[in-house]
C-alpha cells in the first residue's frame, strides 16, 4: 500500500468557478493560446447566471437584454468553442500554499499542479440571526432562486422578503413569476436598496414594501408560520403568515481558497467583506494567482464578465501565451467598459458610497409626460420610465429609428425623440427593467390603450377582462385587453395591451389577470418577550451566550473566540455564521479599532467524505 | 498599558505548560502575570488532539513523569471552574502484524515495571473492546489508565482559575527583551510596556528559541509538525484512545515500531483517532520538520486518511470538514526541558515538551512552583534539564 496517491496533473491555467467571471477569464486566455481548465462545482455552467430568468443590464458586449441563463449558456459555448475544458461538479477543496490544487471530482479526488489560477468563486449569501432564524422555510433569497428557477419547487405558498436590494427585488419577483404570493418586502431603510425599475415592478404586482420597518422574528411550529416586523417610528409590530422567509441581505464576497493559498487579504466593506488584495489587472498579492468578479468585490455581473476577462489577459501574458503590447490593447479595452460600467451614480455609489442615485429632475418630467399625452392623441408612443441611471443599453438598440439615444455612455439616461418613435414596441419587449410602455389615444372616444410588458405565468387572452395596475400597486379599474403580442413563444416578453379610461393613460404600469389582494399585516398591540435562540446550529450555541462570551472581551481574536466557543467549529466551518459573529465581535469585543483577522481557512472548504480523501474512487 | 508593572513572577506563554505553572504559582500565593503574544493556547495546545497517552512514553523519568501527572489530574479537574472533558477512557495501540504484537508484549512487560499496566489483547478481545476494527489487526496493547481532554478548555481552565486567585493575563503582547543585571533578571520588556519581576518562567513553546536569545541562552526547541483531520460530528463511534503501533516508533522514536516505508517515514505518519465531547473523531498524524510552516498538505491528509482506513475503515463514510496542524515544540530527545537557566538567576526554562504538553502540564505546572518559590522539587528534574544536551 502506498502512503499517498493521489492522482496528479499538470494544468496551465485553472479557472475556479464557472459564473461569468470565471467562464470570461477562461475565453480570454483560452483565446490567448492557453490551455484553460475550469472546475466548478455546480452541474450546470453559468454560476449564478443560470437561475436569473431575467434580462440583464449591460450593453450588448454583456448580453444586455438577454436573460441571465441565456447568458450564461452562450459563455459557456463560447468557452467549449476556444478550447476550454469545463470540468462540472468538481470541487476545489483547497489551494496551497505549494501551489496545488486539491480537486473533487465526480470520479475521483485528485491533485491539480498549476500554472496559473484565476479564482472567479462568486459570493455568499449573508445572513442575520433573529429568534426563528433556523426554522424550515427561512431561507436566503438565492437559494428560494435556486430552488424556482432550477429545481423549479415552490418553497411555499407565502414568501415575506427581508432586503429590498436588487436581488430581494427580482427575487420577490419571480416568486411571484412561479406562482407564490408575496406578502411584503421589508427593509430597514428609508428608500429602496435596489433599481427603481425593479421596485417598479414588484410595486405594480401589488406586493407592498415596509420600509423602515425591522425583522423581529418568525415562528411556528415545525417550520415557519408567522413573521413579526417592527415599524421603525411607530415601534408597532406587525405580524404577517407566511410559510417562507426569505433573507436578501447582503452578499459576502467567497474568497476562501485566494486566502489559504496566502494571498493578502483586505477587509472592504463596500466591497462586502474580506476580499483579496488585487491590483487593476487583477492580480494578487500572490505570484500566478489572479481573482475576479463577486469574489474580489460585490458588483454586477456585467462586471463580474469584464474582471474575468482581464484576470484572462493577465494570467496569459504572465505566462508568455500574450505579448505585453497585445496584453495592453486588451486590457485598454476591458478598462474602457469597465469604466463605462462604473460610471453611473448607482453603481458608483456603492464603490464611492456617494449616496443617493442620480435621478431625473421633475420639471422635465412632468414637461416630458405632457407631451405624451399631446402626441398619443395622434397614434401609440413610448413612455420611458427610466429614471436612474444604471449601465443598460438595450432600448437605444431596440429601437430602429434612432428615437432612444443614451448620450454619453450606456450609464445615461435615454433621450427621447417623441417624433421618430412610431410606437413599434420593440423597447417594450427588450427593456430589462421593464419600464417602457406604448400609449394610444388615437382611438378618442374617452379611451387609451396601453401596452405593459408582461411575463407572469396567469394567462390573459385578447378581449379579455383585466385589471390595470399603477405603480405604485393600486389597482386602477378594470379595462379590456385589445391585443396580445409575443405569447407561447418561451423567452419572450409577452406584450398586453389595455383599453383604459383615458385618465388613466399615464398612470397604467401593469396588467393583472386577478386581483391581488395582499392579505395585510395584523397589527399586535403588546410585543411578547423574545427568547433566546440558536445562534450556531452546528455546535448548538444560543445567541446570548454568543453574546455573552463575546462582550466578557476574554478572547483577543475571531479565531480564539472560536477556538474557545466552538462557534463556527462544526460542519459548517462558520459558513452560516461568521459573518455575524465578526460584526458582533467587531461591536461588543475587544477588537476595537483593530484589525479583525477573519478564521483561518483550512482544506477542505467543503465536507468530503475521507474515503475521498483516501483516494478511493467512485 | 502606560504604568510600569510587577509581579513576583512573570510567565511567557499562555500554553498549557504557561497556564498550568500560574495555577500551581498562583495556588501558593504567588503573584503572577502571564505574557501571551496571541491568546491563550494559540500554539501547540490549541492545535493537537486530546491524547493523554503512556505507552508511548519513554521508560524511566519520562514516563515516571507522565504517570505522576496523569495522577495529578483528577483533582485539578475538580478544581477548575470549567469542564475539560476529562474522560479515564483508556488508550488502545494497534498491532496490524505479529512482529508489532509481539514487540507490543514485551514492552508491556518493560513498562510494567516502571509501574504502568498494558494488557495485551489478541485479535479476538480486540474486536470486542473495539468493533469495526480491520479483520487483518493482530491484537492491541490496551492500557487502561489512558485518557483524553479537550486541550482547549483544560488550557482555558487552568488560566481562568489562576486569574480567580489573582493572576493577570496580557494577550497580544510579545517579549521584546529581558533585562539581566549582575546575573539576576530583572525585567521583561514587552509591547505592552515593561514588567519588574525577579522570576521568570520561560513556557514559550516553539517561541523559545526567541526568548532563549533575549538572554543568550541556546535553546534547542524547534517545530515539528503534526496534523490532523477532523471529521463531522456524530453519535458516539469510538470510545477509546487509539493508535497504530507506528505511533510508537514515530512518536517515542522506538525503532522497532517505526513504519516500513520511506515516505510514511518521511512524514513520520502514525495513526491516531479520537472522538471529543463533542463527537467530532480527531484523525492524525504526522511528525513533520518544515519550520514555523502551520499550513496542512495534501499529501499528509491523503496518507492520514489512507492509514486510517487501513485500522478502522468504518471511517471512510465519515465527512472530513477540516484539517489544523499544529508545531509541537520538539526537543531533541523528545523530553521536556525545565531547569532554572545557569548564569542568570529568576530564569527557568520549562519547554521542548514535544508531543507531551497537554498529558505533562500538571505535573509541569507543579514542579515549576517547587522549584520557582521553594528553589527544589518533589521529585528529580536533573533528567530535563537544558545542559544534558552538548
Amino acid at each position: 500500500m502506498d502512503v499517498m496517491d493521489l492522482p496528479r496533473e499538470k494544468l496551465e491555467v485553472l479557472v475556479i468557478g464557472a459564473g461569468p467571471a470565471g467562464l470570461c477569464a477562461a475565453i480570454e486566455a483560452a483565446s490567448a493560446g492557453c490551455e484553460v481548465t475550469v472546475a466548478d462545482e455546480n452541474d450546470r455552467p453559468g454560476g449564478q447566471l443560470s437561475k436569473q430568468i431575467h434580462r440583464f443590464f449591460g450593453s450588448s458586449h454583456h448580453g444586455a437584454g438577454k436573460r441571465g441563463f441565456e447568458i450564461g449558456r452562450e459563455l459557456a459555448e463560447n468557452c467549449l468553442k476556444a478550447g476550454v475544458e469545463l470540468r462540472l461538479s468538481s470541487s476545489v477543496l483547497g489551494l496551497f500554499p505549494s501551489g496545488e490544487a486539491m480537486i473533487d471530482s465526480p470520479s475521483r479526488l485528485y491533485l491539480a499542479n498549476p500554472g496559473a489560477v484565476i479564482v472567479a468563486t462568486g459570493a455568499s449569501e449573508k445572513s442575520i440571526a433573529f429568534p426563528g432564524w433556523t426554522l424550515p422555510g427561512v431561507m436566503g433569497a438565492g437559494a428560494a432562486q435556486t430552488l424556482i428557477n432550477i429545481h423549479r419547487v415552490l418553497p411555499g405558498k407565502r414568501v415575506l422578503m427581508v432586503g429590498s436590494g436588487n436581488v430581494g427585488l427580482i427575487v420577490a419577483y419571480q416568486l411571484l413569476q412561479a406562482g407564490a404570493e408575496v406578502a411584503g418586502i421589508v427593509d430597514v431603510a428609508d428608500s429602496v436598496g435596489g433599481y427603481q425599475v425593479h421596485a417598479g415592478r414588484v410595486m405594480r404586482e401589488g406586493i407592498p414594501l415596509y420600509l423602515r420597518h425591522r425583522l423581529l422574528s418568525a415562528r411556528g411550529s415545525m417550520g415557519v408560520e408567522e413573521i413579526l416586523v417592527e415599524a421603525l417610528e411607530s415601534g408597532k409590530v406587525k405580524r404577517f403568515k407566511a410559510d417562507v422567509l426569505c433573507l436578501a441581505v447582503g452578499l459576502s464576497p467567497l474568497a476562501e481558497l485566494a486566502s489559504m493559498r496566502g494571498c493578502r487579504m483586505i477587509e472592504n466593506s463596500r466591497l462586502g467583506g474580506f476580499v483579496p488584495w488585487h491590483d487593476r489587472d487583477m492580480r494578487t498579492s500572490q505570484t500566478d494567482m489572479y481573482i475576479a468578479g463577486d469574489a474580489s468585490g460585490v458588483e454586477e455581473a456585467s462586471v463580474a464578465m469584464e474582471e474575468g476577462r482581464m484576470a484572462g489577459i493577465s494570467a496569459a501574458e504572465d505566462l508568455g501565451s500574450l505579448g505585453a503590447k497585445e496584453a495592453a490593447i486588451r486590457r485598454e479595452a476591458v478598462m474602457n467598459r469597465l469604466r463605462e460600467l462604473r460610471a453611473g451614480t448607482c453603481t458608483a455609489a456603492k464603490l464611492e458610497a456617494k449616496g443617493g442615485c442620480m435621478q431625473i429632475n421633475s420639471d422635465a418630467r412632468d414637461e416630458l409626460l405632457r407631451e405624451v399625452w399631446k402626441k398619443s392623441a395622434n397614434g401609440p408612443l413610448a413612455l420611458i420610465d427610466c429614471r436612474e441611471d444604471i449601465p443598460c443599453n438595450p432600448c437605444e438598440e431596440a429601437c430602429r429609428r434612432g428615437a432612444i439615444v443614451l448620450d454619453s455612455g450606456i450609464c445615461s439616461l435615454p433621450s427621447f425623440d417623441l417624433d421618430k418613435c412610431d410606437g413599434c414596441a420593440r423597447c417594450v419587449a427588450l427593456c430589462p427593467g421593464m419600464a417602457i410602455f406604448i400609449i394610444d389615444r388615437s382611438m378618442g372616444e374617452g379611451f387609451a390603450r396601453v401596452t405593459v410588458p408582461y411575463e407572469m405565468s396567469d394567462e390573459i387572452g385578447p378581449d379579455e377582462e383585466a385589471w390595470a395596475m399603477d405603480g405604485e400597486g393600486n389597482c386602477l379599474g378594470k379595462g379590456r385587453i385589445t391585443r396580445v403580442a409575443g405569447a407561447g413563444r418561451p423567452g419572450h416578453t409577452m406584450l398586453l395591451t389595455i383599453e383604459v379610461p383615458e385618465e388613466w393613460a399615464l398612470k397604467v404600469r401593469g396588467v393583472s389577470g386577478r386581483r391581488k389582494l395582499v392579505e395585510e399585516p395584523e397589527e399586535m398591540e403588546d410585543t411578547e418577550i423574545v427568547e433566546d435562540f440558536t445562534f450556531c446550529r452546528c455546535e448548538e450555541i444560543n445567541y446570548s451566550s454568543m453574546r455573552e462570551i463575546i462582550a466578557r472581551g476574554e478572547f483577543y481574536s475571531l479565531p480564539a473566540l472560536r477556538r474557545f466557543s466552538r462557534i463556527g467549529l462544526g460542519y459548517c466551518q462558520g459558513r452560516f455564521c461568521q459573518s455575524i459573529l465578526r460584526d458582533q465581535f467587531l461591536a461588543d469585543g475587544p477588537g476595537e479599532g483593530r484589525e479583525v483577522e477573519s478564521f483561518r481557512v483550512r482544506a477542505p472548504v467543503r465536507p468530503v467524505k475521507l474515503s475521498r480523501l483516501g483516494g478511493e474512487n467512485g | 498599558m502606560d504604568d510600569v508593572l510587577s509581579s513576583e513572577v512573570v510567565v511567557i506563554g499562555g500554553g498549557v505548560i504557561g497556564a498550568a505553572a500560574a495555577y500551581f504559582l498562583c495556588k501558593e500565593g504567588a503573584e503572577v502575570i502571564i505574557v501571551e503574544a496571541e491568546d491563550l493556547s494559540a500554539g501547540a495546545s490549541g492545535a493537537c488532539d486530546g491524547f493523554l497517552s503512556l505507552q508511548t512514553k519513554q521508560v524511566g523519568s519520562h514516563l515516571d513523569l507522565a504517570l505522576e501527572s496523569m495522577a495529578l489530574l483528577p483533582s485539578i479537574v475538580e478544581d477548575l471552574g470549567i469542564d475539560p472533558e476529562y474522560n479515564r477512557c483508556g488508550g488502545l495501540m494497534l498491532a496490524s502484524n505479529q512482529d508489532q504484537l509481539k514487540d507490543l508484549r514485551a514492552r508491556a512487560k518493560k513498562v510494567k515495571t516502571a509501574g504502568l499496566e498494558v494488557e495485551i489483547l489478541g485479535a479476538h478481545e480486540l474486536k470486542e473492546m473495539l468493533p469495526g476494527v480491520n479483520k487483518e489487526i493482530k491484537g492491541a496493547a490496551y492500557c487502561a489508565a489512558e485518557a483524553q481532554i479537550n486541550p482547549i478548555t483544560f488550557t482555558l481552565g487552568l488560566a481562568q482559575k489562576a486569574q480567580e486567585m489573582g493572576a493577570r493575563i496580557l494577550k497580544g503582547c510579545k517579549v521584546e527583551n529581558i533585562v539581566v543585571t549582575n546575573n539576576r533578571v530583572r525585567e521583561v520588556h514587552t509591547t505592552m510596556g515593561s514588567i519588574h519581576s525577579r522570576r521568570v518562567i520561560c513556557a514559550a513553546g516553539t517561541g523559545s528559541n526567541e526568548i532563549g536569545k533575549m538572554i543568550i541562552v541556546d535553546i534547542p526547541v524547534m517545530p515539528q509538525k503534526g496534523q490532523i483531520l477532523v471529521t463531522e460530528a456524530r453519535e458516539p463511534m469510538l470510545d477509546k484512545i487509539v493508535s497504530g503501533a507506528e505511533y510508537l516508533g514515530t512518536k517515542a522514536n522506538l525503532e522497532e515500531f517505526l513504519p516500513k516505508d520511506e515516505e510514511a517515514i518521511r512524514l513520520g505518519l502514525g495513526f491516531t483517532a479520537e472522538q471529543t465531547a463533542s463527537g467530532n473523531i480527531l484523525i492524525g498524524s504526522t511528525r513533520e520538520f518544515a519550520g514555523f510552516d502551520r499550513e496542512t498538505t495534501p499529501e499528509a491528509m491523503n496518507a492520514i486518511a489512507k492509514n486510517a482506513i487501513f485500522y478502522l475503515p468504518w471511517v471512510r463514510d465519515l465527512d472530513v470538514i477540516r484539517s489544523f496542524a499544529g508545531l509541537r515544540p520538539y526537543s531533541p530527545d523528545g523530553l521536556p526541558i525545565m531547569c532554572p537557566v545557569k548564569g542568570v538567576k529568576g530564569f527557568y526554562m520549562a519547554t521542548g515538551h514535544s508531543g507531551d504538553g497537554i498529558c505533562l502540564a500538571a505535573v509541569t505546572g507543579r514542579l515549576m512552583s517547587e522549584l520557582v518559590l521553594d528553589g527544589e522539587t518533589s521529585i528529580d528534574i536533573s533528567p530535563f534539564s537544558l545542559y544534558r544536551f552538548k
